[in-house]
């Protein structure tokens, strides 16, 4: 099992001493090399699940394991890609890219690496450019060649396609699903979008609001590239919006 | 209407180029102007204030034999040796305040208990003229170059601490966390993330302190030391030669014009923001 997590709850601590529960004993296993989409209401503790993987905070209770072992702050080898790109202005597209290689000084054939992720993700045109010139689906690219560049062995999406357009996302997605066919990295991928859940997910979480629990597991076992529009997965588009609707209170 | 389209105009990006160079041309030519204007309006209002008999000693005011004087004491190994001890003294005290200004800027950002700490203090300390420290400073340090140095540190500790503080608290915090996400230490976090990213506030911290400093010394050079700017214009006062006098107070404005200059073209040089 690449993640193992076990009862875990997370609370903040609010202004007036009280706690706010955000994820409540959550248990939920994830295969190496699988897929994982992580679907829910806006704001009901998803980002936060994925900054606990991260790293970037700790569990209230509760354990992470990642390879049998326990989690201790951020490490490399779970790259995290948010809906911001974050990409620093007064780097270059390639000083952004190579920016955490640098920092962690992985620097062996770093610049064959750069060039190959500069071409994967198409940004020749803009390799010497700064962030500033870049459009929107440019920058989140950006973002993806740096969180890729590092081999990461976890992949954390925190809803990365969400400020995309239609046409950017679309072609993203197949471009990061042809990616981790070739690599196989462990992908946990967070969004409130239905569809775009059950094209790439092979295992869709449902988690309930306030605090988050875990509702309902998925399995989609359908060969890529998906179509909606195939009676299965449209089957289950419904069925995952019942179950959504459901949780929701003034439904 | 036409106003508000007209701004939209300025501020399109893809109106900006043409703009710019446009704007640029009419500017050198108002430029010129403004400065011909501004000798026309010397001599006419100084003429009619000097026009008077009692007044005739003070002639040396006008543009003409200031500007003559100019050219007289440029030719001088003296006055050069004054401009440069003066503005050694204004980077000295910079970076002094730099030194001083920048950590506690940063820690004031980051920690909110620090933050609210010094708050009142800072507050009150930056409302003290820094001249109002002279006698203080004359009667605690051993010579008059300390005293001139810890009047325009402290005159401009104030604007470097505030723009650093504004830089930490400007940074999105996504950036923090993604470089964390990356491997940053708590050190490659602070040189490779927050510095750059607090640097055109810093340098906005940098103008603001040479404007101040330079306000400041030449009242701190009359007070008693044997160079500098400051010194040479009482030195002309006592001996009279009012010329020389208004030579120097123009010499002072241009120092202070041309130190800004180079200050907003390190500016445009490494500020990633105006890019």
């Amino acid at each position: 099992m690449k993640i193992r997590i076990e009862n875990l709850s997370y609370s903040y601590n609010l202004q007036n001493k009280s706690k706010l529960n955000v994820l409540e004993n959550i248990n939920l296993d994830i295969e190496e090399c699988n897929f994982v989409v992580i679907i829910g209401e806006s704001g009901c503790g998803k980002t936060t699940f994925l900054n606990l993987l991260a790293g970037l905070l700790h569990p209230t209770s509760g354990s992470l394991l990642v390879d049998d072992k326990e989690t201790a702050g951020t490490h490399p080898s779970r790259s995290l890609i948010t809906q911001q790109p974050s990409l620093l202005p007064w780097l270059s597209v390639r000083d952004n890219i190579t920016f955490g290689c640098e920092l962690r000084s992985e620097k062996e054939n770093l610049s064959e690496r750069a060039e190959k992720f500069i071409k994967l993700m198409g940004l020749q045109s803009v390799e010497e450019a700064y962030p500033n010139k870049l459009s929107l689906g440019m920058a989140q690219r950006v973002a993806f060649a740096r969180g890729l560049i590092g081999m990461p062995e976890v992949l954390l999406l925190d809803e990365p396609f969400a400020s995309l357009d239609f046409s950017n996302r679309s072609r993203l997605q197949a471009e990061l699903l042809k990616i981790w066919e070739g690599q196989r990295y462990t992908v946990i991928l967070v969004t409130h979008d239905i569809d775009e859940a059950i094209l790439v997910g092979r295992k869709i979480v449902i988690l309930g609001n306030k605090p988050a629990q875990i509702e309902h597991i998925i399995e989609i076992d359908s060969e890529y590239p998906r179509d909606l529009n195939d009676k299965k997965l449209f089957n289950l588009k419904v069925e995952i919006q019942k179950k959504l609707s459901r949780l929701v209170d003034f439904y | 209407m036409k106003l508000f389209s007209k701004y939209l105009r300025s501020v399109d990006k893809s109106y900006k180029k043409p703009q710019k160079v446009k704007i640029r041309r009419y500017q050198s030519v108002y430029g010129i102007l403004g400065v011909i204007l501004f000798v026309f309006l010397w001599t006419v209002i100084g003429r009619m204030i000097l026009s008077g008999p009692d007044f005739k000693q003070f002639d040396g005011f006008l543009p003409l034999p200031s500007v003559k004087a100019l050219f007289s004491l440029m030719a001088t190994k003296f006055f050069w040796d004054s401009v440069f001890s003066s503005v050694l003294r204004i980077v000295t005290g910079i970076i002094l305040a730099t030194i001083i200004g920048i950590p506690f800027g940063f820690l004031i950002g980051f920690y909110k208990t620090f933050k609210e700490l010094t708050h009142i203090p800072v507050q009150f300390l930056r409302m003290i003229s820094p001249l109002a420290w002279m006698p203080i400073a004359i009667i605690l340090l051993p010579s008059f170059e300390y005293a001139i140095l810890f009047l325009i540190t402290i005159a401009t500790v104030w604007p470097i601490l505030l723009n650093a503080t504004q830089g930490v608290l400007n940074i999105p915090p996504e950036w923090i966390k993604m470089a964390q996400n990356q491997g940053a230490n708590d050190y490659q976090l602070l040189f490779k993330v927050i510095l750059p990213a607090s640097i055109p506030y810093i340098l906005t911290g940098f103008r603001m302190a040479i404007g101040v400093a330079w306000i400041v010394l030449v009242p701190a050079e009359l007070l008693g030391i044997s160079s500098g700017l400051g010194y040479l214009i009482n030195d002309a006062r006592d001996t009279m030669e009012y010329d020389r006098l208004m030579a120097i107070v123009i010499a002072i404005g241009m120092l202070g014009f041309l130190l800004d200059g180079l200050c907003q073209l390190i500016q445009k040089r490494i500020d990633w923001s105006g890019e």
